[in-house]
Parts: structure tokens; sequence; C-alpha cells
């Protein structure tokens, strides 16, 4: 049995919209550290707020996330800033890269935010970019790559700090089946060779089909298959 | 963020552009001030050193702003200077429109008594002392002033030579007149000089006994001075191309030797004390001359002791130096004219400027609150990865301090370029003027950074208050 690297004790979130809608009701799962989670679901189950929770976007109604046994409710708003740069990486659906920054700016940026040397960031950003096969589109924007690319320099940026976490929402809801067999095959690539955990929020059963764990949701509860 | 904001910067072009754009107008406008300013001072500097031949000015606070009228008894009376709206001797004094001053109705200087020039010779720091020794007189009709003669005649002679020293006693008087001002003489000619009986006044002043002998003395006009001011420009009247004169001052003294001088106010004062009005002092070392300013005012609170920068300053400021022009009447036809034609509006200049930098201010504020819709998902973006508050502040603040100061730059290179191109100045010469320093940029920058600062605050404290979650909810 693997060791969970993050659990959630019911947690609780509610939008009012005219009456009071649960997204997330009474949510306690667990993450595996080192393995690949899928949160499975049809559209408006609640995934994409349970994906902000756990990655500390968003705060609960109530309830609490622990990533490595830290409380995300103990944490300040700068407090959860700061563990969001050091142990969590995104992977988003719409790739949300910057666009008036480079490939390599990019898988740089989160870096910068904790300090790494310059020429350090820089090294790390071209290893990594070269590992999801972007080695010759460092200096491309956004705009120059495609959606398959764009979104393998984001898992890129999302490795950048090599985050105890990476979470996932939707990662080939754009894509086409090309791209979208080769951001499954990084994710595994990196899950097996470097220990990788990450958490995949999808509808989509196929891409399901990589995690090791997945847990189903419906109108805001989870319910962990195995 | 350095590098964020940065690389924002040239991916919103357009925006770069016109902020800049608008920076660098009001910068150009605030430099053109500040360098107008700073040149008139210069040059200020330079014609008043070069009028009083020396560094520090010492004047008996009743004779600034004396009047040509010595040839009436006086009596002491206690006067306030009234503010009529543009009062340069009110500006230099201002206690003088409070608290007054002791002075003489219609004598109204009270002479440096002769211990305090020996003082001011004997001070450390002062190398020579030039006290203006001056006497009233008459030449013809006309009232005019005998001075001893000074270094500074000579300096400025324009035709002729020096009187000799032993002029006077035996033989004929030689004196040096004002090329400008007072009867138009030429040198060689003979003039007549008429010069009343000095008494002493209740406090120790002297003053002319019109009921007395005037003593008349026939003198030679050896030589004839010119003292130059700043440069003038004017239209002519009746129009035409835009003329440049070198300005003169305009007097009616006429100038002799030390000792001719001595002999005759011996000889009408019966030995009375030299009514010293002014004296002009040269210092040691002119890098410290605030420094031996500071030290001869404290110890003679009771003169009235300006440095020579101190005067230009003040002249820039005021623009009172054209008080000093009274431009012949052969050359100029409407001096008035020419004399407002010439003010520089410095004070106007800069407060335009502060409300370009307003304006470029505002701009850059709606420019950059125009970005934070467009910069919502951007925001987001590097808050989810991790970035605080107050980073993304300082990112935003970074980046309108950037625009800012490369438009302020930009505004200062375009004004030092255009201040090196002389010929472009083809109807005024302020652009020959303007003197633009590390100073000038120093405080544009400044400036800027200040304008930057308050403006960009208001976008940035949105951008830097949007949370992912509103930003990606929305998206």
């Amino acid at each position: 049995m693997t060791e969970a690297i993050m659990r959630t004790e019911r947690l609780n979130k509610a939008f009012s919209l005219g009456e009071t809608i649960y997204a997330v009701s009474d949510v306690s799962l667990s993450i595996p550290g080192g393995r690949i989670t899928a949160i499975v679901g049809p559209s408006g189950c609640g995934k994409s707020t349970l994906l902000s929770l756990l990655g500390g976007l968003d705060r609960p109604m109530s309830g609490d996330v622990f990533l490595e046994n830290q409380s995300y409710r103990s944490l300040s708003e700068d407090g959860l800033a700061l563990l969001r740069r050091r142990k969590l990486g995104y992977v988003f659906q719409f790739f949300n890269l910057i666009p008036h920054l480079t490939a390599l700016e990019n898988v740089m940026l989160p870096m910068s935010f904790i300090g790494v040397k310059r020429s350090d960031a820089k090294a790390r950003a071209t290893e990594l970019l070269e590992r999801v096969g972007l080695g010759k589109r460092l200096s491309h924007v956004p705009l120059q790559l495609s959606g398959g690319e764009q979104q393998r320099v984001a898992i890129a940026r999302a490795l950048a700090n090599s985050p105890a976490l990476i979470l996932a929402d939707e990662p080939t809801g754009n894509l086409d089946s090309k791209s979208r067999n080769d951001v499954l095959n990084l994710f595994e690539k990196f899950n097996q060779e470097n220990g990788q955990t990450f958490v995949l929020i999808t509808h989509d059963d196929s891409v399901a089909a990589i995690a090791h764990k997945t847990i189903r949701m419906s109108d805001g509860q989870a319910v962990e298959d195995q | 963020m350095v590098k964020l904001a940065w690389s924002s910067i040239r991916h919103r072009l357009s925006r770069t552009l016109i902020t800049v754009f608008a920076m660098a107008i009001a910068g150009a406008v605030i430099t053109s001030g500040m360098s107008l300013s700073h040149g008139i001072a210069k040059l200020a500097y330079a014609e008043y050193r070069n009028y009083y031949c020396g560094d520090v000015v010492i004047l008996t606070p009743t004779y600034v702003g004396a009047t040509a009228v010595y040839d009436l008894e006086s009596t002491i009376s206690h006067n306030v200077l009234n503010d009529s709206g543009f009062n340069p001797l009110l500006k230099l004094y201002p206690q003088f429109g409070i608290d007054g001053y002791l002075g003489y109705d219609l004598y109204p200087y009270s002479p440096l008594a002769f211990e305090q020039l020996q003082r001011l010779r004997d001070f450390p720091g002062i190398r020579s002392v030039d006290p203006v020794l001056i006497m009233p007189a008459s030449l013809g009709t006309m009232a005019t002033s005998l001075r001893v003669i000074s270094s500074a005649v000579g300096e400025h002679l324009a035709e002729g030579t020096m009187p000799r020293e032993n002029s006077g006693g035996e033989s004929m008087l030689e004196v040096v007149v004002n090329a400008y001002g007072g009867p138009q003489l030429s040198v060689g000619d003979v003039v007549t000089i008429r010069v009343p009986v000095f008494k002493i006044g209740a406090s120790g002043v002297p003053y002319a006994d019109t009921s007395a002998t005037v003593q008349e003395r026939p003198a030679k006009v050896v030589g004839l001075v010119r003292w130059p001011t700043r440069e003038l420009s004017f239209f002519p009247p009746g129009g035409g191309d835009p003329r440049y004169e070198q300005g003169y001052v305009h007097s009616s003294e006429v100038y002799l030797t030390e000792l001719a001088w001595q002999e005759i106010w011996q000889q009408q004062s019966a030995g009375l004390t030299y009514p010293v009005l002014a004296t002009t002092l040269r210092v040691d070392n002119l890098s410290t001359l605030n420094v031996t300013a500071a030290e001869l005012r404290a110890a003679f609170p009771e003169l009235a002791i300006k440095t020579v920068p101190e005067v230009a300053r003040h002249v820039e400021r005021y623009n009172i130096l054209d008080r000093f022009y009274l431009i012949p009447s052969a050359l100029w036809m409407n001096a008035e004219q020419v004399v407002a034609h010439d003010y520089v509006p410095v004070e106007l200049g800069l407060t335009s400027a502060m409300l370009l930098f307003a304006n470029a201010g505002m701009l850059l504020a709606s420019q950059m609150l125009a970005g934070v819709a467009e910069r919502r998902k951007e925001i987001g973006i590097i808050k989810a990865l991790g970035a605080r508050n107050f980073e993304i502040l300082g990112m935003v603040l970074i980046e309108g301090l950037l625009l800012a100061i490369t438009g302020s730059i930009v505004g200062f290179s375009l004004v030092r370029i255009l201040a090196i191109h002389r010929d472009i100045s083809n109807n005024l010469s302020w652009l020959i003027v303007m003197q633009s320093s590390l100073r000038e940029l120093a405080a544009v920058v400044s400036l800027t950074t200040v304008v930057a600062l308050v403006f960009s605050v208001i976008p940035a404290a949105k951008m830097s208050q949007l949370t992912v979650m509103e930003v990606f909810r929305n998206d």
C-alpha cells in the first residue's frame, strides 16, 4: 500500500446560485504518492472545484486538505502561495501559458519564484523541454506552438520545481487524439521514471485508464474505486 | 518579476509607445524648463560676476533700491515697502515689507562704516575688498555720481584709457564715463563736474547741503566704459527678422582715481568718513564660497550679504536681471517690448510640465487599468504558480516605472539634442541658454518615478487583488 501524499477530510464547497448548490460535498479521499490518480465524472459533477481545493487555489467551506501532512486551513494566503510554488504543479485544459513569454521563459517562471539562479533555471527548463520533445522550440512563444506542444510546455512548467504533486485539469480536453496520446505518455513517463505523483481530472474514461487509482465523482460526492 | 514586466512592455507595443510618448513630452517640457532655469542661472552668475568683479556683494540694507536723489536734506523715517504686485526688492528683502526699515526719505542709504570695511579686509578667506566709493554730483544739468575707479572698469573699458593716478590736483581731472547713459560724451571731451557740499546727518549719515557752494571741476573724458549684461533677442519695432544685441548697463556714473575722489570728498565734506555704500569681495577659495558667506553673515548681521550665485539665482527666479537693462534709446525704440520679449516664463513652463506629467500619469494609469481586464488570465496563472499579492503589485509598479522612466529619458535626450543644435533657435536664444546636466536628468527621473508610482498604484492594487478562482471561473 503506497503512503498517501495528500488527503482530504470532509471537504465541502457550495455556491449560491439562487439556491445553495454543493459542488463538493463531504469529500474525504487520499492521493497515493508516486502514483497517477484520476478523478473522473461527468461535466458539472464538481471535479474542477475539487481540484481547486486540492491545489490551494480556493478555500473550502469546511473540511481540510493535507499535503505531506501540511494542513491548508492553517495557512494564510501567502502561505498557500508559497505552498503552491514549492509543492504543486498545474496543468490546465487551456494550457494557460503566458502569451508573451517563450516556451523556455514559461518553464523558467516558477523557478524564479523560489529563487533558482537564472543559469540553473535555464538549464533545468531546457532539459525539461527536451524531455517533452520540444528541445527545438525553446524560443517559440505560445502562439507559434500547436495545442499539443503548448500542453507539453505546460507539463514541463508544472515539473519545473519538482513538486510533490501535479494537478492536471482536463489536460487532454482540448487536444486531438495524437496530442492526447503524447500528453498521456508524458504523464506515464514522468511517473515511471521520476516517481512523480499526478492527479488527473477528466471526464474521459480512456484518460483514466492510465491511472493507478480512480476516484469517481457524482453530484459533488466522491467514491474511490480502488 | 522584472523580466515579466519587461516582457509585458515589449508585448504590448502600442500601449508602450503611447505611454512612453506621453511621458517623453512631459519629460521634455520639464527638462526644457529646468535646463532653461539652470542656463539662465549660470548665465546670470557669469554676468553678475563679470559686472561686480567679485564673488560676494555686500550692501547696507537701505542702499538696495536707492534712487538717484542726492541733493536734498533728508530725515530718518520708518519705511515699509508696499507689495504692489511685482516688487523684486521685496522679494529680495521680504522683511522690508513686514518690519520695514529705517532709512532716509530722500537719501535712502546708510554708509558702510569704515571700521566695517577694515574688518572685512581682515576677515579670513577674503582675498580682496573692493568698496564702492560714491558721491553725488552733476554733469552739466544731469545728476550723476562720482565713483572710485575699480579694476572692473579696466576690464570693461570700451574706448580710451584709464585716468592717470596723478590726475586732479595741479593737472586736469581725468575721468571715465559710461558709454551708455548720461550725456553722450566722447573721449577727449572736457566737461564740468559739479559737486555739492556734504554734511553729516542726525545719525552720522552724510547728506548733500544744497544751500552751500557747489564745487565746479573741469574734467577730461579719457575713456568710455561699457558694462555688458545678458544678450537680448528681440523683434525690432516695425517688424523684420529678430535681432540679437548685447545689453549694457545704462549709467551716468563718472569714474575717477581714488586719489582724486578722496581729494574732492575731503574738500566737500570737511573730512567726513567715506560713505561707502556697498562693496564687493573676492574670496580665496570659490569652492567654499557658501561657507565664507555664512561666516560673514554671522560676523556682520547688520549687512545684507549675498553671494553672486545667490544673486544669480534670485535673478533667475524673478527675472529681475532685466531691471539692469536700461536699453539705450538710440538702439531700441521700445524697451518695454524688448524686456517683455526677453522675459522667460520659467515658472509657467514648470507648471505646464507638472500638468503634463499629471496628464501622462493619468494616461499611464488608464492604459494599465485597461490592461487589468486584458491581463486577468495572466495574473491568474502567475498567482496559481505561486506569486504572492505583493509580488504582483511589484511587477505592475515596475512596469509603470519602466514605461515612465524610459519616456522621461527619451524626453530629456530630445531636449539635449535640440539644445545642441543651436541653429534651430532662429527667433529666440533660449535654446542656447539651456543647460541640461545630470542634475536635470536626476530631477526628471525622480519626478517621473513619483508620478509613475502614484499612477500605477491603483491598477497594481487591482491586479494584485485578483484571486485565481475569480479569474479562472470567469474564463
